[in-house]
């Protein structure tokens, strides 16, 4: 695995989450097949990132309030699969990528911190342009390393118990692809709460739901 | 009216994607703010530095707004700042549109496009869409909304300044929100109607059953709890994941 | 109880509001009890732009709203009132008129004097000090900055 690519990656999909652009490569599901070009699997980027992006769908950072980040974890979990093939795999990447997530959260706070040390404060001091934009910098310099660093603690910690995992995982790919499914159910099921729940749009989904069903029967 | 040119403008607009970069608690974005009108700033007060520290020291202040739609505050900010308004009035316009461009943008990206357009790309993989393809639908079609929304808003802040309620008004992007929402849900059923046509075809019926009650139930309560359902979710998940390890590794 | 949130918060309508708590709470108004604001139309009308159209929103100064409160709560229709300062919510609620109601900090930023007691919200001595006669009239604080976070009680923010 290479380690050093991938940690880079991290590092930009951490910038992509806020502090650069925002233009999605840092979704679930495009930082997957990155990945999984990178590992050579794309297939089954695609299948992990797909899967953890139902997870993270209703998650916003509404307001600037503290969120879970999904590109460096999705990153893991997909470099991890890749390494321990079968179920175990997955299984595996899908369990450091939520543990990993939640450590971002922390990790985006701390950010936080360190950037309000740095950026300009109007009420106490004279803004001057250099203190604006070394501080700009800085900060994307921080939150560059901090999506390194994190996908680097990911990477290793998954290599490490590797070889454990891949004897330990007693179920088959359908049994452990179920379980996810059924995880991810719960944040779907809140999409759908927080989009005006089953009284004003239950019938949409309803024709979605029979509409897809029918045509994949059908065709 | 002064113009700053419209070099400045675009090198304040490209500036505008790193709105950002310095986010922090203390002044979420006004760092962001103020690094993105500096080239607006320089050319207004080129010759009078005081002038030129006083607006700095103003645009660094407090202010949040959803990233994409903080082009329109910047655009309309850009606008007032070349008109010589009152800086009050400067000041009290930005801490009346930083709410609003915060909610709208919430609404229409984070809830209604992003979700919308992450759906139909899954959909089209559930489908048989190679991962390539896949990703390129996504990226291509979210970002020709995410340019546009920030250039629009760019443009009708420049031309409207202090007024540019009135267009976005007419644009409604409440009514947008809600119409990407129920595409949202509509494709959300469809990749659960692709999902069971494509297991329904495999040999597992207990396994199929099985998840078809387990999601029924976890879609059920997701749907009840709300948004706030992800820290719960998360734990919940690694929790099980963890603990059939550990039957695997004793059992 | 009509009024399904009481909150302190100087971005007064935003995405915190109308698509967090709004989503959870399922607000039909939003009650914006503010003196400058209740004077300044054009300021009222880039507040309300980030409203969906089936909200409605007042705009109120602190005297009638007063006036207002009971009708208020005993309404069949769901209100969000928000003020942008502490000293706002104690003028609404002094002769304990929100005697057991829950009042909920969203946002406080930072200003000349103020020192950060959580990421989203700043105090300085006179806030504490109003925050204490809030709870004096009877009203439970807390805050709060979306319904998913963890809620900090009063004595841990003051202590």
């Amino acid at each position: 695995m290479e380690l050093l690519p991938l940690t880079l990656l991290g590092g930009l999909l951490a910038l992509d989450g806020t502090s650069l652009g925002q233009f999605m490569i840092s979704r679930p599901l495009v930082a997957g097949v990155l990945t999984g070009w990178m590992v050579g699997d794309p297939v089954l980027g695609l299948l992990i990132g797909g899967i953890l992006e139902v997870y993270f769908i209703s998650i916003f950072p509404a307001g600037g309030a503290e969120f879970p980040e999904g590109g460096p974890p999705t990153l893991v979990a997909v470099a991890t699969g890749a390494a321990v093939s079968g179920p175990a795999g997955v299984a595996l990447g899908a369990l450091l990528g939520f543990l990993l997530s939640r450590l971002s959260a922390h990790s985006v706070r701390i950010l936080r911190k360190i950037n309000g040390r740095l950026a300009p404060d109007p009420s106490r001091m004279e803004v001057t342009p250099s203190r604006i934009v070394w501080a700009h910098f800085g900060g994307l310099v921080f939150d560059f390393s901090r999506g390194c660093l994190l996908s680097l603690v990911g990477l290793v910690t998954g290599q490490w118990v590797a070889s454990a995992a891949s004897e330990a995982w007693p179920l088959e790919m359908p049994g452990t692809l179920a379980l996810l499914a059924i995880g991810a159910s719960i944040p779907a099921g809140a999409f759908l709460g927080s989009l005006g729940g089953w009284r004003r749009r239950g019938g949409l989904l309803g024709a979605g739901l029979a509409g897809f069903l029918l045509a994949s029967l059908v065709l | 009216m002064k113009n700053p040119g419209r070099r400045a403008h675009l090198s304040t607009f490209l500036r505008s994607f790193l709105i950002q970069a310095s986010w922090n608690n203390r002044t979420m974005i006004g760092g962001g703010f103020a690094f993105a009108m500096l080239p607006v700033l320089r050319r207004l007060h080129r010759g009078d530095p005081e002038g030129f520290r006083e607006a700095l020291q103003r645009h660094s202040e407090h202010f949040n707004a959803h990233p994409y739609m903080a082009d329109l505050a910047l655009g309309a900010a850009c606008r007032m700042e070349e008109e010589e308004r009152d800086p009050e009035e400067i000041r009290r316009f930005k801490l009346a549109v930083r709410g609003p461009l915060g909610s709208l943008g919430d609404a229409l990206i984070w809830v209604g496009w992003r979700p919308a357009t992450v759906l139909a790309a899954l959909v089209l993989a559930l489908a048989g869409a190679p991962p390539g393809a896949t990703v390129f639908f996504f990226l291509v079609l979210y970002n020709l909304g995410h340019l546009a929304l920030r250039a629009w808003g760019f443009r009708v802040g420049l031309e409207w300044g202090s007024q540019v309620g009135n267009p976005l008004r007419t644009v409604a992007l409440p009514k947008q929100a809600d119409r990407f929402a129920a595409v949202g849900v509509f494709l959300l059923g469809g990749l659960v109607g692709l999902a069971l046509g494509r297991s329904w075809a495999g040999d597992s019926w207990p396994l199929l059953l099985l998840g078809v009650t387990g999601g029924i139930w976890g879609f059920w309560l997701g749907s009840l709890v709300g948004q706030r359902v992800w820290r719960f979710t998360f734990w919940g998940i690694s929790g099980a994941i963890g603990l059939i390890f550990l039957v695997g590794w004793f059992g | 109880m009509a009024i399904v949130l009481y909150r302190v918060d100087e971005r007064l309508i935003h995405g915190q509001v109308v698509v967090g708590w709004g989503s959870q709470l399922r607000p039909d108004r939003f009650l914006v009890v503010d003196t400058a604001l209740a004077t300044s139309e054009w300021e009222q009308e880039l507040f309300t732009l980030g409203v969906p159209e089936r909200i409605g929103v007042e705009f109120m100064a602190p005297g009638p709203a007063r006036e207002e409160i009971s009708g208020w709560r005993e309404s069949e229709l769901r209100s969000v009132l928000l003020t942008r300062d502490l000293s706002t919510m104690l003028e609404l609620a002094r002769g304990r008129t929100l005697e057991g109601e829950r009042v909920n900090l969203g946002g406080l930023h930072l200003r000349k004097g103020r020192e950060e007691v959580l990421p989203y919200l700043f105090l300085d001595e006179s806030d504490k000090v109003t925050l204490e006669e809030l709870a004096k009239e009877g009203v439970e604080i807390s805050a709060q900055d979306l319904p998913g976070s963890p809620k900090v009680t009063l004595e841990s923010l003051l202590g």
